[in-house]
């Protein structure tokens, strides 16, 4: 392994549990949370040189995330507008690495939420970012990131009331 | 009753402590097993709708593994300069390049399309580059032989000059191949370097192809050398460190064949939809051909025979493994290349057709055709009833798709860009 390599990772371990439950989260339904991590590294390796500060390693990660999936985004647009008719179908593969029923309504709630309004709860509920520091990530405003999250959780407790009733009377013990 | 906000807490709460799925050993080794492959520029940032990624992906895998071993038998077996004088010669005739003063000088400014195939140090990858037409091609492969049994060497440092660059490119030259060197300096000091040399085509296209893109750092070296024939011209190409064959064994043994021929499986899985739509024909494989003919020149080169030969002897079980891979690899881009060839000769006969009936007026802009409830569109606006027949039959012709069934919906776009 290469030096660069080495201290590249050194920085990766302490943040590893945070940056997967990050992409697990956010990228839930749509694609393999694990495709997110590799690409993000490699794109994070690649520009490693540029990272100005080692502390903020997992801001670092997470904003090349969130760029990522905004272009893949914005690629996917382009391409059903040229297709309309190509349905592409990807499986929920992560679903089967869910066992607790509360971990699995959660994530397929925020699935469900627009993009940046669920970006913005994973990072400050399960991240722990500040507001600020989410709004430096998101490259949006203050007031914008309050609005997602304030939003974003009306949303949750409807869907997630929604998912408990729906599913019986275990998982809404489980969701309360 | 809606969820109260505690309760959403308290499951927020539930995820933070929620167990890795993946764990870091996992996202370290698929890390730089990947950027040993995106040394290959094949998995690096694509898209995730890219398609062919997984059949690249076999590919490389195969390529670098067997390149890998293949160079180290060569380099441990047979000393490729066998008469005393020539060894004499080799020694005498190695350059190092000196220090000096740097004046200004204009970097290349030659564009040219670019293929990389980038010799990184960390894997020895080979590469054969035709650097001028009808003439015997070059390899081009990473790592120098620690013999250092090569005609000219230069050693590039952090303390190389421009004149020092210019130097090299002039030897270059002399030997026959056009060396572009694209240095980065920071007071005076050599930061980054990417080298590229002009790979000139049958059809008279030249391709730029990177071979080394590195960064200096204070005590590195980093060498380029070659040999040449009798009459002085490029036999083959080297670059990279001094080889190092634990570095290489420590990163086979990294990379786990059979735990990475399950992860293929479970890619193909999921990439599985991809082939199916690729297979009938619902995306537009024009742009794909040049890069699967590309795989297959790769696959039916010399070099990947040779080193499969060559590892053969070292591992059987995991050879034959990986040559089943390969083999299943080789033909399915044999059909998908002759679906992507059958697709774009449909383009172009369509293309063609809509053109001389005054359909489109411009042959190289955006173009959708839709077909629906029986009815045929070009760019939104339905074509005339005496030519949907035409047209029809163009389709079922090239596409196998009966547009003329109302059931049927049908889309193709195509943008020469």
């Amino acid at each position: 392994m290469r030096k660069k390599q080495k201290e590249f990772l050194a920085l990766y371990e302490p943040i590893h549990l945070d940056f997967e439950r990050f992409c697990r989260a956010r990228v839930y339904g749509d694609m393999e949370f694990r495709d997110l991590m590799n690409e993000t590294l490699l794109k994070a390796f690649e520009k490693f040189d540029e990272l100005r500060s080692k502390e903020a390693f997992l801001s670092y990660l997470l904003s090349i995330s969130v760029r990522l999936l905004a272009n893949n985004k914005r690629k996917r647009k382009e391409e059903s507008d040229s297709f309309e008719k190509i349905v592409i179908q990807t499986r929920d593969v992560n679903s089967n690495t869910e066992a607790k029923a509360e971990s699995y309504f959660l994530h397929k709630a925020l699935a469900q939420l627009p993009d940046e309004q669920r970006e913005s709860i994973i990072l400050f509920e399960i991240s722990g970012f500040s507001i600020k520091e989410i709004a430096a990530i998101q490259k949006a405003s203050e007031s914008s990131v309050k609005q997602r999250l304030r939003r974003g959780r009306i949303r949750l407790r409807e869907l997630l009331t929604f998912e408990a009733i729906s599913s019986g009377p275990t998982e809404k013990t489980a969701a309360s | 009753m809606n969820l109260s906000n505690s309760e959403l807490d308290q499951l927020f709460e539930g995820l933070r402590k929620e167990e890795p799925v993946v764990s870091y050993e996992e996202t370290q080794k698929a890390f730089l097993t990947a950027s040993v492959i995106a040394a290959g520029g094949v998995l690096a940032t694509k898209g995730i709708l890219k398609l062919l990624t997984f059949k690249k992906w076999i590919i490389m895998i195969s390529i670098l593994s067997t390149a890998a071993i293949g160079t180290l038998l060569v380099t441990m077996n047979t000393p490729p300069v066998t008469s005393e004088n020539e060894t004499e010669a080799v020694k005498t005739n190695a350059k190092e390049i000196i220090l000096t003063p740097e004046e200004e000088i204009e970097a290349p400014t030659v564009k040219l399309e670019t293929f990389v195939a980038r010799l990184e140090s960390l894997v020895p990858e080979i590469t054969t580059v035709v650097i001028e037409e009808n003439k015997a091609p070059i390899r081009v492969m990473a790592y120098l032989k620690d013999n250092g049994d090569y005609y000219f060497t230069y050693v590039i440092t952090s303390r190389t000059s421009k004149e020092d660059l210019t130097a090299l490119q002039e030897s270059a030259k002399k030997a026959g191949f056009e060396l572009i060197c694209t240095p980065e300096f920071k007071n005076d000091s050599l930061q980054h370097l990417s080298m590229h040399i002009v790979q000139k085509e049958k059809n008279g296209k030249k391709t730029d192809i990177l071979i080394s893109d590195i960064d200096l750092e204070d005590e590195s070296e980093y060498k380029v050398a070659w040999n040449v024939d009798e009459e002085g011209t490029v036999t083959t190409i080297a670059c990279g460190d001094d080889f190092k064959s634990d570095e290489v064994m420590d990163l086979l043994d990294e990379l786990d064949i059979a735990e990475l021929t399950n992860d293929i499986i479970r890619l193909y899985d999921e990439k599985n939809f991809e082939i199916v739509a690729l297979e009938e024909g619902r995306i537009d494989l024009g742009h794909y051909q040049e890069e699967l003919e590309q795989a297959l020149a790769i696959l039916e080169s010399e070099e990947v025979k040779a080193s499969l030969l060559a590892i053969e002897s070292i591992d059987k079980e995991g050879l034959e493994e990986m040559i089943a891979e390969l083999e299943d690899a080789r033909e399915e881009l044999t059909e998908l290349k002759g679906v992507a060839k059958k697709c774009r000769e449909g383009h172009e006969k369509i293309i063609e057709a809509l053109n001389e009936d005054g359909l489109i007026k411009d042959k190289k802009k955006r173009l959708k055709v839709k077909a629906a409830n029986g009815k045929i569109e070009v760019n939104g606006k339905e074509i005339p009833k005496n030519l949907k027949k035409k047209y029809a039959k163009l389709i079922k012709e090239h596409f196998d798709v009966d547009v003329t069934d109302s059931g049927t919906e049908w889309q193709w776009s195509y943008d020469e860009n």
